[in-house]
């Protein structure tokens, strides 16, 4: 029996948006947000070069900009958001592995959650920097190898690595 | 106490999507997309045929729509809820739902070959609810959602339901019949 207790913490969201199932996503966002920034500045040097003084272009071009900054202060701040969040719902989390399925018990002001999932429902899991990270379908758990309260690291490596096989990385 | 048990079919899937932020805001982007494309080119259509000139700007423009209006499409197909559903339903076989909703909390107990939970939530912990669709969709401060028909309910009735949630979170309670 491996058990781990986790509250929410800054460090962890920073893994989750680093590794977790939206990682990718969020780099094609910042790169998005390069290409916005590149057509803005097309815009305002048109409108300069061509017409001097054509104010919709320029006005058109300094909004792209604006959209551009703004979308990248977002994904910059993604972790603190998500943070705060997770303070809010207030929840302890406890995770646990047996043989056949994982549990998680979430206690907390206001609520009682107790879920089980069987390891076919695990998408993938990564090792890396002493940090477990585990993704499902919708969201992504990440803890800390300090963060077990029975069995240890190895255990569970050991584990993951016979039920999810090819879906398991250690980096 | 209200009952429902939950039939999660591709209608309800289908309703999940397109109630989502997601969902609406590709839809916007390729309307949007569409008409300002199509502004443009009459734009410069007309200025070509009245001066016989044609503006950088305009051009500028025609591509930048084109462009935003083929990603978004390509976004609002990726979206199919049928092909998600199928997915879903692959993940999670056998799954049954039941919701009780009584004065104090709501009650959710999910059932399936390789997944099972219990949950009781304050009604605190509810962030938002929406009805759309004849659908009754709640979002917990989690980012979870639970979704439920009128007519899965078992206990109860759907007038009921309004009423209770209306007086539980009132503004929280947004309801949208149709949407453009």
């Amino acid at each position: 029996m491996i058990s781990v207790k986790v509250t929410p913490s800054l460090e962890r969201e920073k893994m989750i948006w680093l590794f977790g199932k939206n990682a990718l996503k969020t780099l094609r966002r910042i790169a998005f947000v390069g290409v916005f920034c590149v057509v803005a500045i097309v815009f305002c040097v048109v409108s300069y070069v061509n017409h001097v003084g054509n104010l919709f272009n320029l006005i058109f071009g300094c909004l792209l900009l604006l959209k551009a900054v703004t979308d990248y202060l977002r994904i910059r701040h993604a972790p603190k958001t998500r943070f705060k969040k997770e303070q809010e719902y207030g929840a302890e989390k406890v995770y646990s592995f047996d043989d056949r399925f994982s549990e998680v018990i979430e206690t907390g002001k206001g609520l009682k959650v107790r879920s089980k999932y069987a390891y076919r429902t695990y998408r993938q899991a990564i090792h890396t920097n002493g940090w477990f990270v585990i993704k499902f379908d919708k969201y992504t758990v990440a803890f800390n190898d300090n963060e077990f309260a029975e069995g240890s690291p190895e255990q569970l490596k050991q584990l993951l690595r016979d039920k999810l096989k090819g879906n398991f990385e250690e980096k | 106490m209200i009952k429902a048990n939950v039939n999660y079919n591709l209608r309800a899937h289908a309703t999940y999507i397109r109630n989502t932020l997601r969902y609406r805001a590709t839809r916007f982007l390729v309307i949007f997309s569409a008409l300002m494309y199509a502004g443009f080119a009459t734009l410069s259509l007309m200025s070509a045929l009245t001066n016989n000139k044609t503006y950088v700007e305009y051009i500028m423009f025609i591509v930048l729509f084109f462009v935003i209006f083929l990603v978004s499409v390509g976004r609002l197909l990726a979206l199919n809820p049928n092909k998600q559903y199928k997915k879903y339903s692959e993940r999670y076989p056998n799954a049954n739902y039941e919701i009780k909703i009584s004065d104090k909390d709501i009650s959710i107990k999910i059932d399936s070959d390789y997944f099972k939970k219990n949950a009781v939530y304050d009604f605190s912990k509810i962030s938002e609810a929406r009805e759309f669709m004849g659908y009754f969709i709640l979002s917990i401060a989690n980012d979870e959602q639970i979704l439920f028909c009128g007519n899965d309910l078992t206990e109860g009735t759907a007038e009921e339901v309004k009423k209770l949630l209306i007086s539980k979170l009132g503004k929280n309670y947004k309801t949208r019949e149709r949407w453009i």
